[in-house]
């Protein structure tokens, strides 16, 4: 029997399968586009071929990201923060605090054994700090989003953009790259200027020195991101092989662990049924 | 006060403008912006609070033109641009402006009660004729009646007998429209249903939540959020809601005085006597009704909330509240519904560790 985990978010949604021992046993993302519906399906039935499986073989599925009340083939919803914390700590075990950036939010949460949720910050409604700001900013640099993080290492010096807001952090952009300043070291300010900001969200959970740091979401492939925010944050940080798909495979133990507990004839085990903390 | 059915209505913009004078003079107070809240652009810059900013397009649109006039309290600057703009616009109605000064001690309650004589004249009250002092009487008495209701059902709510919160929030929206008299029979009523029904249990775990905002026009879909997501609003400390109805008037030998006294002497708005009073009181209320999770709706506009939210990050959880602000708080968005739903996950475990150590 498999467990799936399905998180639908602004930019992607990812699949992941676990067995009953846990195993990540396949993996899916795609783009999420207009339609969640379609885009959960389809991740999902791209995770199951690649294994061979089938939609039968899925015993119990948990929902979660910005569009998991659209996903018709769940059982139950959880909010991203339990299922990244969740999934972080699955990797990790040693995980105490997860930083999650993905394309519309961006989150710091303080994790317990086992990935229990101790405490969670989240943005509000500003994209400073999350994915969108590299997004455009990549948009007016004029380069691939993938390419931020080789561009910033080959950065010769420092330069720092200051604007937090994304929209005047792109007229800064635009008046450095009016100035003569390569592409490289403004791609390394705007590393900089992302880690600024998340930092402090992150010190809304914790507190110096930060250890057992995971990084996870879509943000996470940026290794200049990372690098900025280990140099801020003075510590290591751990970024698993596929950040991006840690939420579903949160979302797939939890998934894994409900069916158990239903079995059991326990009442659940996920968060939101108050049998684990939860996250802000 | 049958005199105010039917009457002309006058608008009321903040809680610094006694509806007692209002009602004496012969109308009917209507609070600024009316509800339904309106939905036209608003001329006000989108950096003012939202109540100001809708009651500028309601003004814009026409829509307060049925109003005898408008009183807007000098609480904040949004208020003095939201004067301004009534002034300014053609056919718009006669603006009266209300003094509301930072304190309620000695010299401050002196200059509030000069502002209201002058208001009071404003409006064609003569308060040297002992008739007009005898309705002045008789308004403070209607509007103390609603108080009293208000504050016997948080007495209920306190002792955690049912009440329908939607039930409450129409009378509570009615107190804006109603004449007083109709308004604290509503709640009386709601009051009397409550005594009747047995102390009830909050649902399995439910989280006990204390909301805090400046305005909330519609706050049922918000409660029901919240309900939905496993938590439950116990009670509302809004500036635009219930906050306008705490403290009594009572008898005094001369009404005006104790009107001014009733109005600067409330529980604390954050404007007044200091941010550390206003925590304190937030505080006690969270206490006073078992909530130990406060969901904070910020008007980034409000500059008064902004600076009171950066002291409450760091007061709150010291006295074992979790908090949890954020700007759409009352009409909750996607990411605001995941803060939420995760916030009170949390909350709910704590709480489910606290009555393990206990």
């Amino acid at each position: 029997m498999l467990f799936a985990g399905t998180d639908v978010g602004s930019v992607s949604t990812e699949v992941a399968l676990v067995d009953e021992s846990g195993a990540l046993l396949s993996w899916s993302v795609v783009a999420t586009g207009p339609r969640h519906v379609q885009a959960a399906e389809n991740a999902m039935s791209q995770a199951l071929s690649r294994i061979g499986a089938g939609p039968s073989d899925v015993g119990f599925c948990v929902s979660t990201g910005y569009g998991r009340r659209n996903v018709p083939f769940s059982q139950l919803e959880v909010t991203e923060i339990a299922c990244h914390a969740r999934g972080a700590a699955a990797l990790h075990p040693q995980t105490r605090l997860v930083i999650d950036v993905g394309g519309q939010d961006s989150k710091a949460i303080r994790v317990g054994p086992g990935g229990r949720v101790m405490e969670f910050a989240m943005n509000d409604k500003c994209a400073a700090g999350t994915g969108r700001f590299l997004e455009v900013m990549a948009r007016t640099l004029e380069v691939e989003l993938a390419d931020l993080g080789e561009l910033g290492s080959r950065a010769t010096r420092r330069l720092t953009i200051s604007s937090m807001c994304t929209v005047f952090a792109e007229s800064e952009v635009i008046s450095r790259i009016a100035e003569g300043c390569t592409k490289e070291d403004i791609v390394r300010g705007l590393h900089l200027a992302i880690a600024e900001r998340l930092f402090p969200l992150i010190s809304r959970v914790g507190r110096p020195p930060f250890e057992s740091v995971t990084m996870t979401g879509g943000v996470a492939k940026n290794r200049g991101v990372v690098a900025a925010l280990e140099e801020r944050l003075g510590c290591t940080i751990t970024v698993p092989d596929e950040p991006q798909v840690v939420g579903a495979l949160g979302a797939a133990l939890l998934a894994r662990a409900e069916f158990q507990a239903r079995r059991a004839g326990s009442g659940g085990a996920t968060p939101e049924r108050g049998d684990e903390g939860g996250g802000r | 006060m049958t005199k105010a059915v039917g009457a002309d209505a006058l608008g009321w913009t903040c809680a610094y403008v006694p509806q007692e004078i209002i009602l004496a003079a012969g109308y009917l107070p209507r609070r600024v912006p009316l509800t339904p809240a309106g939905d036209a652009p608003s001329p006000l810059p989108a950096n003012l609070c939202r109540p100001v900013r809708e009651a500028a397009a309601q003004a814009a649109a026409g829509r307060l033109s049925g109003l005898a006039g408008v009183a807007v309290a000098d609480a904040c600057n949004p208020a003095r641009a939201l004067a301004d703009l009534l002034n300014g616009i053609p056919g718009a109605p006669p603006l009266f402006w209300v003094p509301a000064p930072r304190s309620a001690r000695g010299e401050a309650v002196r200059f509030y009660l000069r502002g209201l004589r002058r208001f009071a004249h404003d409006l064609g009250l003569d308060l040297r004729r002992p008739e007009t002092e005898a309705r002045l009487r008789r308004a403070l008495a209607e509007c103390d009646r609603v108080r009293r209701a208000y504050a016997e059902l948080c007495r209920l709510r306190r002792a955690r007998r049912a009440i329908d919160d939607g039930e409450l929030q129409r009378a509570l929206a009615g107190l804006e429209e109603l004449p007083p008299a109709a308004a604290a029979r509503e709640l009386e009523r709601l009051a009397a249903d409550a005594r009747r029904r047995p102390p009830h249990r909050d649902p399995n775990g439910a989280v006990r939540v204390l909301l805090v905002a400046n305005f909330l026009p519609h706050p049922v879909p918000l409660l029901e959020t919240v309900a939905a997501l496993g938590g439950r609003v116990v009670h509302e400390d809004a500036c635009h809601r219930g906050r306008l109805f705490l403290g009594l008037a009572g008898p005094a030998a001369d009404p005006l005085e104790a009107l001014a006294r009733r109005y600067l002497r409330r529980p604390p708005c954050p404007r007044a006597e200091g941010v550390a009073a206003r925590l304190g009181y937030l505080v006690r209320l969270a206490r006073d009704f078992g909530a130990r999770a406060m969901l904070y709706c910020l008007d980034p506009g409000c500059a008064t909330q902004s600076y009171e939210l950066a002291a409450a990050r760091e007061a709150l959880p010291a006295a074992g509240i979790s908090l949890l602000a954020a700007e759409d708080g009352d009409r909750p968005g996607a990411a605001t519904r995941t803060r939420l739903e995760a916030w009170l996950s949390l909350a709910r475990h704590r709480d489910a560790q606290g009555k393990g150590a206990a």
